[in-house]
């Protein structure tokens, strides 16, 4: 057993260029797999958690009559009355409010959902108050405060300290208008985000909706699903960001099965070039091969041998892989990839607003699993025929 | 008797008009200890004929029994373990694996039929001692002489004493001074170790030593049968 081990180490050094070719290329497809998936694993979980805590949350709560079926309108007549004593030790649940208004300028008019914010609770949650470009975040007892985005504010021709109208209609049907003083620009890095949407505090929402104390369009939740559960009651829905969001929950799903896809590709065709490779290796010692076979070496140790030879190239490259995978996966989790290099140069936007482009990697241990068995299931599968037909031909007498 | 050998043929080819008799009607038998040469000039045979004894191929019609065994009966897994446990094989091209070194090419073979490594490491170098290459044993096959190669195939064809030896051309390959000394080995070895050879050759110069000359010639054996 020994000396198989020796015999066929020994085949696989004699032609070591043609070995260490083999072997960069196993070994550099493994780092690839590696790197593709946790590139793509680590930016999704950035992604998610910025767009989640950006703005949208993780989850949210709110009446089930409050969307339609595509989720294309609000009805925002569905209201939630909400425990005051449960909303307020609950301290990581966001109430709002969410207001089909027109808000109108010296310069311009506009359409836009004004969003009701509890301040205190939102600046413990949320980054909303993190993009504050001019002004300071609201407070609990301001009175008609309005924080707008950077792009609607020259869409509509005002600036911080200016006074806005505001139209839109009251939960008792009538017209609800009133003027609010922009008391902060928001920057959203440009994204619709900063068009779409306003920020007051819930008193003036409520105000201006004639909505009673205590009730809210949604309450989000920046964890989990978890925390929205007290609050469940049989009017009542939770959806989380995949569904309130759909396009985006979609793309990083393509992207994963993309990179899983591209991953069974580069195995299919290394596998395909190591099983080549070999192929020609033992058609250059048919002689050789043959005469073990004169000599009455019996086919299940001929057959041992090659198998043996070609294992161990590939676990030397798959450790050889590994490490240099960890080091590289390790490199970007310190220096993390702007992937700004992939859009060029352009911010990316998602959910409407930009989010940060730099990803830093995260070591997940099942791709590097996934990554190993695929790389030794495939190889040997590939290896059957050359194998088989090394053997078979031994067998041949000229 | 070591082996015997009747009314054994081989044609080759399918059609009628295209078929070679490569071996025709022979019969011949080996005793324990012969030193024998099959000598014909090129197609005549000898390869087909060796060839046919070691198993590696099957005979058209005849018998070959080897120590009563028939060969030719035997599955190709039951001959493969017959050459390894029974006969001992010299090519003309030495067929030397050329990532061993001499010992380790010797080696091979024992490691497939001997478990105990301290019987393994005596015999090789007894083998190799016996051919008279001992100081060559860590070289590599491109590190020594076709005649110093030719020794360390006879050394792996005799480190276990098989009950016979073939040998197809041995010396076709080597000057006329080395192919006489190869030869002169085998008479060693045959006269030592009371080992049997069965070997071809088409240099009727070499036959000087042989007990019994097999002339062969269009697959049939024309001279030498006694
Ligand atoms: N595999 C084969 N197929 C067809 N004919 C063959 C084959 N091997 C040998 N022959 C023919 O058989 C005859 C004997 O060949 P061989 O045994 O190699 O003779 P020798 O070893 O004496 O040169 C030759 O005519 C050769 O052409
Ligand atoms: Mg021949």
């Amino acid at each position: 057993m020994l000396f198989l081990l020796k015999y066929s180490l020994k085949n696989l050094l004699r032609s070591y260029a043609r070995s260490s070719i083999l072997c960069v290329g196993l070994s550099t497809s493994f780092i690839l797999i590696v790197w593709l998936l946790s590139f793509n694993y680590s930016a999704q979980k950035q992604m998610t958690q910025e767009v989640t805590q950006q703005f949208i949350g993780y989850a949210q709560l709110f009446h089930q009559e409050y969307y339609n079926q595509d989720y294309s309108e609000i009805n925002p007549y569905r209201v939630l009355k909400i425990d005051p004593t449960k909303y307020h030790e609950a301290s990581n649940v966001c109430g709002r409010l969410t207001i089909p208004t027109f808000i109108s300028g010296p310069q311009n008019m506009a359409g836009l959902l004004l969003i009701g914010l509890d301040p205190q609770k939102e600046l413990q949650n949320s980054s909303i108050h993190k993009m504050i470009a001019q002004g300071t975040f609201l407070n609990e007892d301001d009175a008609n405060n309005i924080i707008i985005g950077k792009r609607l504010s020259k869409k509509l021709g005002v600036q911080q300290g200016d006074e806005l109208v505001v139209l839109g209609q009251a939960l008792d049907g009538s017209i609800a208008n009133d003027l609010f003083t922009v008391s902060a620009i928001i920057d959203f890095g440009g994204g619709d985000l900063e068009e779409r949407v306003a920020f007051t505090n819930l008193a003036s929402g409520r105000n201006f909706l004639s909505m009673p104390a205590d009730t809210f369009h949604q309450l989000v939740s920046f964890q989990s699903t978890d925390s929205l559960l007290p609050f469940n009651e049989t009017q009542s829905k939770i959806d989380n960001w995949q569904q309130l969001l759909p396009d985006v929950a979609l793309s990083m799903r393509f992207t994963s099965s993309f990179c899983w896809l591209l991953s069974v590709v580069i195995v299919l065709i290394v596998g395909a070039g190591v099983a080549n490779a070999f192929f020609l290796s033992f058609a250059e010692r048919e002689d050789e091969i043959k005469s073990l076979n004169i000599i009455g070496i019996p086919s299940s140790w001929i057959t041992l041998s090659l198998g043996i030879e070609s294992l161990c190239l590939t676990l030397f490259s798959l450790f050889i892989g590994n490490i240099l995978a960890w080091l590289i996966v390790t490199y970007f989790s310190i220096h993390p990839l702007d992937m700004m290099f992939m859009t060029g140069g352009q911010p990316i936007l998602l959910g409407g607003m930009e989010i940060s482009s730099a990803v830093s990697f995260i070591h997940y241990p099942l791709f590097y699993l996934v990554a190993n068995i695929i790389i030794i299931s495939f190889t040997s599968l590939a290896m059957v025929y050359p194998i088989w037909s090394a053997v078979k031909r031994s067998k041949h007498v000229a | 008797m070591l082996l015997e050998i009747k009314n054994l043929c081989k044609t080759y080819g399918n059609q009628a008009e295209v078929q070679v008799k490569a071996v025709n009607n022979i019969s011949l038998d080996v005793t324990q200890g012969d030193f024998s040469a099959i000598i014909g000039p090129s197609g005549s045979g000898k390869t087909t004929f060796l060839n046919l004894i070691a198993g590696l191929l099957l005979p058209s019609c005849g018998e070959i029994l080897f120590q009563k065994k028939a060969i030719h009966l035997m599955s190709e897994k039951e001959r493969t373990s017959f050459r390894l446990n029974n006969i001992g094989f010299i090519f003309q091209n030495y067929q030397l694996f050329p990532m061993l070194t001499a010992y380790e090419n010797v080696e091979l073979p024992l490691q497939l039929k001997e478990k105990d490594q301290i019987k393994i490491k005596d015999r090789i170098e007894k083998a190799l001692e016996l051919v008279g290459i001992s100081s060559l044993a860590q070289r590599y096959p491109n590190q020594m002489s076709g005649g110093q190669q030719q020794r360390v195939s006879i050394a792996r064809a005799i480190a276990d004493a098989p009950s016979l030896i073939l040998a197809d051309e041995p010396t076709a390959n080597l000057d006329s001074h080395t192919a006489h000394e190869i030869i002169s080995l085998f008479k060693k070895l045959n006269k030592e170790l009371n080992l049997t050879f069965l070997f071809s050759t088409h240099d009727p110069r070499l036959i000087d030593q042989v007990d019994r000359v097999l002339t062969m010639s269009d697959g049939i054996i024309t001279g030498g049968i006694a």
